[in-house]
């Protein structure tokens, strides 16, 4: 036996039946091509892929009951009893065998949980003709078959060019041109085509939707300039229209008073929609908020991991009419003096520690909202823009709170890695982590739903993700806003999500389905879900305005075991359910 | 420089910056809702145009000594700092 010729759950399966007999495959037939025989005196037999030399006679293998579908091809399939896998894999020309694997609709997973089959039996016509849906992210496949024909034009704001009339930068590509633009990181096409894939088994919500794609570079003002980009376009071709923004952060005031977050309020309006993803920092201790006492201090404490991150920035706010005073203390007991409130000149306030450089900003009430924001900016010892690490260890953030009531501080914690660094301690909250754009009143803002967790990848293997199924994903981030507003609205399925794949991203083999498709997870995914669906409740009624649509998706939506109409931080308003839309 | 219209964000900025006149900033201009023309004139110098009556909220890409500028214009209400944001998947 040529063992390392197996795959491991072939291997298995063939050492059980040597130990056990027959009985032993009935429990490997949940998921292998194994045919159990009909009697006891045939032996069982099992269906498998033989990767083999292309022109190679496998025929006189049949004497051991091995039987070949195809006499050449490099990959081809067999059926043979389990116990002449010793002698196929003997076979010098043979180099891989493995199993046939016994599949599910896995791909309708999302959709059946959300009874949308039913919803499009009952509604055939509603298809997303006719809707433009606007997807902001890292690009497009151009040449994916999901959307052949259907991208309108690209916004591409990374290559250089003259840009379009509502920013002077990128280039805009329409026809022939539309393949200049690569999504070398794939995100943006799988979203496209959660919402509008019309191939294969992986079918999006809105097969026949236009698409018109931006390719940001993530800055949120040019995201602004792409969602008045793409009404724009959709105002030309007087068409309604979605925008998809799987995309968010935490450098804002997390109750929608951002500059992006006004202009999508004031961008959206009847037939002009915009859907955002909540966030994806449900497991992440991003966030700390207290009561600081009036004439008190208060500490909040944060890990920053040892050699990580270059940078790591607090970014606080409180009441307009409280003043709080701002202090840093690094793990190894170097701190800075306390910074006031500084209405007038110069709010920001260089420190230089013997580990670390800090930077404080506390300026008078923001313009916005009218609440105070303070800025810290930490950076490892250093001089001008080079640095080292920020020192790894608990550090301090410390107030004192010179007025005469308490006040409500909220922090959130950003840095360069992505996401390493946490508060630890008793003031961790473990809400009010949606920011801009999900933060927008406007805005429908989603939640993810965990409705698969296994998927076939491209060899065959079984992936498992390590997420309670049928329930709000736990990565998935709570409301509510600062203000106490609700956020999110709703959930929709967001792990684990089959869709399409971009031809110039690279991603692990793990997480590749096949050569079209891909499998990912996050509210990323749970966004275009509804984007979809918005679509097609555009196309039915292109006059519904945000709130309209809010409520419709309110009214369908249900968090279980609670009654109509509860809210959760976490779920929003429940998981979809299309069926009477 | 007129600190009461920039962000702290934004005001952290221009503090490290070395050059400027170095176009550095991506940025909101939140003005007031009816401009002069020689407002919309200064807006046009930086490369942005109105697309509707309504628009107060505009984005460019700036130095610090323009922000030092705009911050003195009194049609101008406040400039916040572009933030650079995140997709939202896992992994």
């Amino acid at each position: 036996m040529r063992h390392q010729k197996l795959s491991p759950g072939l291997l298995l399966a063939f050492e059980d039946v040597q130990r056990e007999g027959d009985e032993a495959s009935i429990a490997h037939k949940r998921s292998l091509g194994i045919v159990l025989p009909k009697t006891s005196t045939k032996p069982t037999r099992i269906v498998v892929f033989v990767y083999c030399d292309e022109d190679t006679d496998l025929s006189h293998l049949s004497e051991f009951g091995i039987e070949f579908n195809q006499s050449q091809g490099s990959v081809r399939t067999a059926y043979l009893p389990i116990n002449a896998l010793e002698r196929l894999s003997e076979e010098p020309a043979i180099h891989r065998v493995k199993p046939s694997r016994k599949l599910e609709m896995r791909m309708d997973t999302a959709s059946e949980k959300v009874y949308l089959p039913q919803f499009k039996q009952k509604h055939p016509e509603l298809t997303g003709k006719g809707v433009i849906i606007g997807v902001v992210d890292s690009g497009i496949d151009p040449q994916h078959p999901a959307f052949k024909g259907r991208i309108l034009q690209i916004w591409d704001q990374t290559l250089p060019g003259p840009g379009v009339a509502e920013g002077a930068y990128g280039a805009e590509l329409k026809g022939d041109l539309l393949k200049i633009s690569q999504d070398n990181n794939g995100h943006g096409t799988h979203v496209a085509g959660i919402a509008a894939s019309d191939h294969g088994e992986f079918c999006g919500v809105a097969p026949e939707a236009q698409l018109v794609i931006v390719k940001t570079d993530m800055q949120d003002a040019h995201i602004a300039d792409a969602v008045r980009y793409i009404f724009s376009v959709a105002d030309h071709m007087g068409c309604p229209a979605v925008v998809n923004l799987s995309l968010g952060g935490h450098a804002d005031a997390h109750d929608g008073s951002d500059s992006l977050s006004q202009i999508i309020n004031a961008q959206t309006g009847p037939g002009r929609i915009v859907c955002c993803a909540a966030g994806n920092e449900g497991n992440d201790n991003i966030h700390a908020q207290a009561v600081v006492k009036s004439k008190n201090n208060h500490t909040m404490r944060f890990q920053v991991p040892p050699h990580q991150a270059g940078i790591v920035w607090l970014n606080g706010w409180y009441d307009g009419d409280s003043e709080l005073e701002i202090a840093l203390r690094s793990p190894n007991g170097f701190v800075t003096p306390f910074q006031a409130v500084n209405s007038k000149g110069n709010p920001a306030k260089q420190y230089k520690l013997f580990d670390s450089r800090i930077e404080i900003v506390t300026p008078g009430p923001d313009p916005a909202n009218g609440d105070h924001n303070f800025f810290v900016q930490i950076r490892g010892q250093g001089w001008g823009r080079f640095s080292g690490p920020v020192t790894g260890g608990v550090w301090q953030l410390r107030v004192r709170n010179t007025a005469c009531k308490d006040v409500r501080l909220d922090v959130w914690t950003l840095d360069d890695t992505g996401g390493s660094v946490f508060f630890t301690g008793k003031s961790v909250s473990d809400a009010v982590k949606i920011g801009s754009p999900a933060a927008a009143k406007s805005s429908v803002t989603v939640a993810s739903y965990t409705s698969k967790v296994k998927y076939i990848d491209i060899d065959g293997e079984e992936r498992e993700m390590g997420l309670e199924l049928d329930t709000i994903s736990e990565f998935s981030s709570e409301g509510p806003l600062r203000n106490n507003e609700q956020k999110p609205d709703v959930a929709a399925p967001g792990a684990m999500i089959i869709s399409a794949l971009s031809s110039q991203a690279n991603f692990n083999r793990s997480m590749v389905h096949n050569s079209e498709f891909l499998a990912l997870a996050g509210t990323s995914m749970a966004a275009p879900f509804i984007s979809g669906l918005i679509a097609l409740l555009l196309q039915r009624n292109p006059n519904l305005d945000p709130a309209s649509i809010k409520e419709i998706l309110k009214n369908h939506s249900s968090i279980p075991e609670q009654a109509a109409g509860s809210f959760d931080r976490k779920w929003g308003f429940g998981l979809i359910n299309t069926e009477n839309l | 420089m007129n600190y009461q219209k920039i962000d702290a964000a934004l005001a952290m900025a221009i503090n490290q910056v070395e050059n400027p006149y170095q176009r550095l900033f991506i940025i909101f201009i939140h003005t007031q809702p009816i401009l002069e023309s020689t407002a919309e004139n200064f807006l046009i110098d930086l490369g942005i145009r109105k697309t509707t009556e309504a628009e107060t909220v505009f984005t460019a890409t700036v130095s610090a000594h323009t922000i030092s500028e705009l911050s003195d214009q009194n049609w101008v209400k406040h400039l916040k700092l572009s933030q650079r944001l995140r997709f939202v998947n896992q992994g």
